[in-house]
């Protein structure tokens, strides 16, 4: 399996870095709970996993340190991802509203 | 690998329930509990199986022409539902359908023997066995949709939302076609009633939003194959008669 972490998104990154350690979803959280963290439940890693949940990043760095990598990368990854996700709700609601101010324009004739 | 039985089949389900009944904090209180299939999706059977999902996809028709609606990946943990049936996500179909992938995921993950999973497998009904369409139906078929019901709809939850929503004295009687007073939760309503099938449908339509929202065909099956309908008619289940038709047969 390549190292190689282009092209993925946060979620995969974890996903990849879980496995690579062999840890099961549920393994997982009870080794961030070792850290002191307070308890994440396996639908949120599951949201993360595969829905693009971007937690915190206290919790990132959290991740970062269970899996003994520097948190800079999951970080910038996790940044990434939510300002890509952001740019597309913002440029979704500037189509929504530009359509309607269309229509209502229209409507003046 | 262990051979796959009814037994099995019935414990694995009860044990994810379990645990999403356990995550949601909701033991010893049944009258919480509400089935979502995304939710229990996301809160067992991923964490536990790590199967994913891609319900985004146009998996095309079997040779029959038939739509195939799910196929579960051959040697991969994911399975695929068709895009027919993915908007909007409550449609009963959908459900039905990733319950069934998901069967064979956890039952069947090397892949499956050649059956499709189309509409005619997928359904849950049994064909009579003199009906002149021959249906062979894989036992790896038959064993999803077993996995499937008893996911969507567990036996003791269904017997506790029953009795919850009807408070039927011991079970309902049949008496063929004509109108019936129910009591729902706290209200009265009457309705007319044509078949035995539509008296389990008609039970089936107050209480399915606390079993995934399958349709009332679904869990109207489950309620009949429960034993809590007092037949008191020879109407067959699966036959179902008309009020036109039952009047006519009277008549002539």
């Amino acid at each position: 399996m390549s190292s190689a972490s282009d092209n993925l998104s946060f979620g995969d990154r974890i996903k990849q870095l879980r496995k690579g350690k062999g840890w099961t979803v549920k393994e997982f959280i009870a080794e961030i709970k070792a850290l002191g963290q307070e308890n994440i439940s396996p639908a949120y890693v599951t949201r993360i996993e595969l829905y693009g949940e971007i937690p915190s990043p206290e919790l990132i760095c959290r991740m970062a340190d269970v899996f003994g990598i520097n948190e800079d990368e999951l970080l910038k990854l996790a940044r990434e991802n939510k300002v890509k996700q952001l740019s597309k709700s913002l440029e979704e609601k500037y189509q929504k509203a530009a359509g309607i101010y269309r229509k209502e324009r229209k409507k003046k004739f | 690998m262990s051979k796959v039985t009814k037994e099995h089949i019935v414990s694995t389900t009860e044990e994810i329930i379990e645990e999403y009944i356990d995550a949601k904090n909701w033991e010893s209180r049944p009258e919480m509990v509400v089935l979502n299939l995304q939710d229990i999706y996301e809160t067992v059977i991923y964490p536990r199986y790590e199967i994913e999902v891609n319900n985004d996809v146009d998996i095309g028709y079997d040779e029959n022409g038939e739509k195939i609606l799910g196929k579960k990946v051959k040697g991969e943990k994911l399975i695929l539902i068709d895009r027919s049936l993915s908007y909007p996500i409550q449609d009963p179909r959908y459900i039905f359908t990733f319950g069934h992938e998901f069967g064979h995921a956890i039952f069947h993950p090397e892949g499956e023997d050649p059956h499709y999973c189309s509409p005619a497998e997928i359904s849950i009904f049994i064909k009579e066995k003199n009906r002149k369409k021959q249906i062979t139906f894989s036992p790896q078929e038959v064993q999803a949709n077993f996995f499937a019901e008893n996911l969507l709809m567990p036996t003791k939850l269904v017997l506790f939302r029953v009795f919850q929503c009807y408070n039927p004295k011991d079970s309902f009687a049949y008496k063929g076609p004509g109108k019936y007073w129910f009591q729902v939760f706290k209200a009265e309503i009457y309705r007319y009633i044509s078949s035995l099938k539509e008296l389990c449908r008609t039970l089936a339509h107050y209480i399915r939003k606390y079993f995934c929202h399958v349709s009332k065909e679904a869990l109207g099956y489950k309620i009949w194959k429960m034993g809590l309908i007092n037949n008191q008619t020879n109407e067959n289940f699966f036959e179902e008669r008309t009020h036109l038709a039952h009047q006519l047969k009277q008549i002539v």
